[in-house]
């Protein structure tokens, strides 16, 4: 269980957060929504301890991060996956290498059996074995996006934070991703924090939906209810409404 | 409007721009000094990365090997000419040998290399390391329990205490060399009084001296250019923001720390 509590989070005069308060349930998956530069991926980066907040808490499994030290934060980090917004793969390395990295770093597993699992794990987001040694610039957005998603999982995570994982990433595709975090979560029984702008992600693959709305989760539900919510800022984020009057783009 | 006399107004802007200015510099020295000590404890802890050590030291050398050689032997060359040219006045020519080995190996085989390290090898660090902090690849490495300071800063700092002083060596034989040829071929110096010239008066003291300031250049450059890459914001313009930073302060750093380095080794 991962409880966020009152996070305030700014940069310089700009507030970002302004108060978060969130619960994403164990084995379970939550979606993130909210409209671009709302602070989702400021949120998902304080729940992994990437950033700090100003004020607030972020508690894993009871865990206060930002009380945690060093080697602390190491080890509850390690429990995580995450797959960037711009996938952020090593420009250095090839495709192997990068999908392994954390085996290479923190295990002394050999060459051949950290190609063999990043094979597997290229597999199961649809990529073949050619990829394996070439080099991540050498790759398509949508390709360098799974091979984000195969390094998130190389290390058997039990929770998985997927920055819009299916952003830039053509229907069938994107439906290859939400079907592969779904059977993740039904399979291994991770749990997940979703950040999409994706409706139809959010409702395929979400227990819970949580929005995001001028630094504060301002609705949260199951897909059904926010469906048929009657709060206006989610109606009009979900129908793609700029002027409906509630919503205010910042 | 702004009622006050434009005199104290100048004077205002100039006070604040001086005290924001100061502030910054002490802003960043702290900084750079958390990031060194975090350099050092990591640093001293295994893993040793010997391969990236390595990787870091080849990139290090055939960036700046070039230069530094013709830096030094230009460098060279020059000082013979413009010490013969003050010594006749005194007649004592016969001493262009002497400056030039004791220049050479005390200050500029040092400080040239370490300039021209500030600028090559300062700007590629912190370009790849910024564009790795914008396109959220060092989040990536934090995410998956990997130091970046252990993984990409002291592999760097290493690199540059070892390499520096390497450069340096290649520096100061070619600034000699240098110095030689334009004493002999064109000042008419007598080859076997300038060699003992140049090696009368230097003591291995001067040379290791030179040497040991080379490596603290070297450590320098890299932490500061490292440093500059990990607070790197911005996106590509960023990145530029964050290369020609890192050639300043290193190119800073290293005169300054020249001083005082000199005084503490020769005093
Ligand atoms: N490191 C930072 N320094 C300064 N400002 C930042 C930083 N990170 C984020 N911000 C600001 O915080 C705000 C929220 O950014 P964030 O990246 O969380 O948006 P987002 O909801 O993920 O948007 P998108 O859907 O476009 O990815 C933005 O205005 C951004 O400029
Ligand atoms: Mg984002």
């Amino acid at each position: 269980m991962i409880v966020v509590e009152d996070l305030y989070k700014s940069f310089g005069r700009k507030q970002v957060l302004e108060g978060v308060n969130l619960r994403v349930p164990k084995g379970e998956t939550t979606a993130i929504i909210g409209g671009s530069g709302s602070g989702k991926s400021v949120l998902i980066k304080h729940i992994i301890g990437l950033l700090f907040p100003d004020s607030g808490r972020v508690l894993v499994d009871g865990e206060d991060l930002c009380a945690l030290g060093a080697a602390d934060l190491v080890r509850v980090r390690r429990r995580f996956g995450m797959v960037f917004q711009g996938a952020a793969l090593f420009d250095s390395m090839p495709v192997w290498q990068n999908v392994g990295f954390a085996l290479l770093q923190h295990t002394g597993m050999p060459p051949d059996e950290v190609m063999e699992v990043a094979r597997e794990r290229l597999e199961w987001v649809g990529l073949s074995a050619d990829v394996l040694p070439r080099m991540p610039a050498e790759l398509s957005g949508g390709m360098r996006k799974r091979v984000g998603f195969a390094r998130a999982i190389a290390m058997d995570p039990e929770i998985l934070l997927y920055d819009e994982p299916t952003t830039g990433l053509d229907p069938v595709m994107s439906d290859v991703i939400n079907r592969l975090v779904r059977s993740l979560q039904e399979r291994l029984g991770v749990t997940s924090v979703l950040i999409t702008h994706d409706m139809v992600s959010a409702y395929h693959v979400a227990d819970h939906i949580a929005m995001l709305y001028q630094g504060r989760i301002v609705a949260t539900g199951t897909p059904d209810e926010i469906r048929s919510s009657q709060n206006q800022l989610v109606r009009q984020f979900i129908t793609g409404d700029s002027e409906g009057g509630a919503y205010q783009v910042r | 409007m702004n009622q006050s006399p434009p005199k104290t107004n100048a004077f205002m802007g100039f006070a604040t721009t001086v005290g924001a200015v100061i502030l910054g510099v002490v802003t960043e020295v702290g900084a750079i000094s958390r990031y060194f000590f975090q350099a050092v404890r990591e640093g001293i802890r295994p893993p040793f990365r010997v391969r990236d050590i390595l990787r870091q030291m080849e990139a290090l050398g055939v960036n700046s090997m070039p230069v530094v050689l013709i830096t030094a032997i230009f460098t060279g060359m020059v000082l013979a000419l413009q010490s013969f040219t003050g010594f006749k006045r005194f007649n004592a020519e016969s001493l262009v040998g002497t400056v030039v080995a004791l220049s050479m190996t005390r200050e500029l085989g040092p400080v040239l290399t370490g300039l021209i390290c500030s600028g090559r090898a300062g700007a590629s660090i912190a370009a790849e390391l910024g564009t790795m902090k914008v396109t959220e690849q060092i989040d990536a490495l934090v995410t998956m329990g990997v130091s970046p300071v252990k993984y990409l800063m002291v592999p760097r700092i290493i690199a540059g205490v070892i390499m520096l002083p390497v450069l340096t060596v290649f520096s100061d034989v070619v600034g000699i060399g240098g110095g030689y040829l334009v004493g002999v071929h064109v000042l008419d110096a007598n080859p076997t009084v300038y060699i003992k010239r140049t090696f009368d008066y230097l003591e291995i003291s001067d040379v290791t001296g030179g040497l040991m300031k080379a490596a603290v250049f070297g450590g320098l450059l890299a932490l500061i250019s490292s440093y500059k890459g990990f607070v790197t914001e911005g996106g590509a313009e960023g990145v530029g923001r964050a290369t020609t930073g890192a050639v300043v302060l290193s190119s800073m750093a290293v005169l300054i720390s020249n001083y005082f380095l000199t005084s503490m080794i020769s005093g």
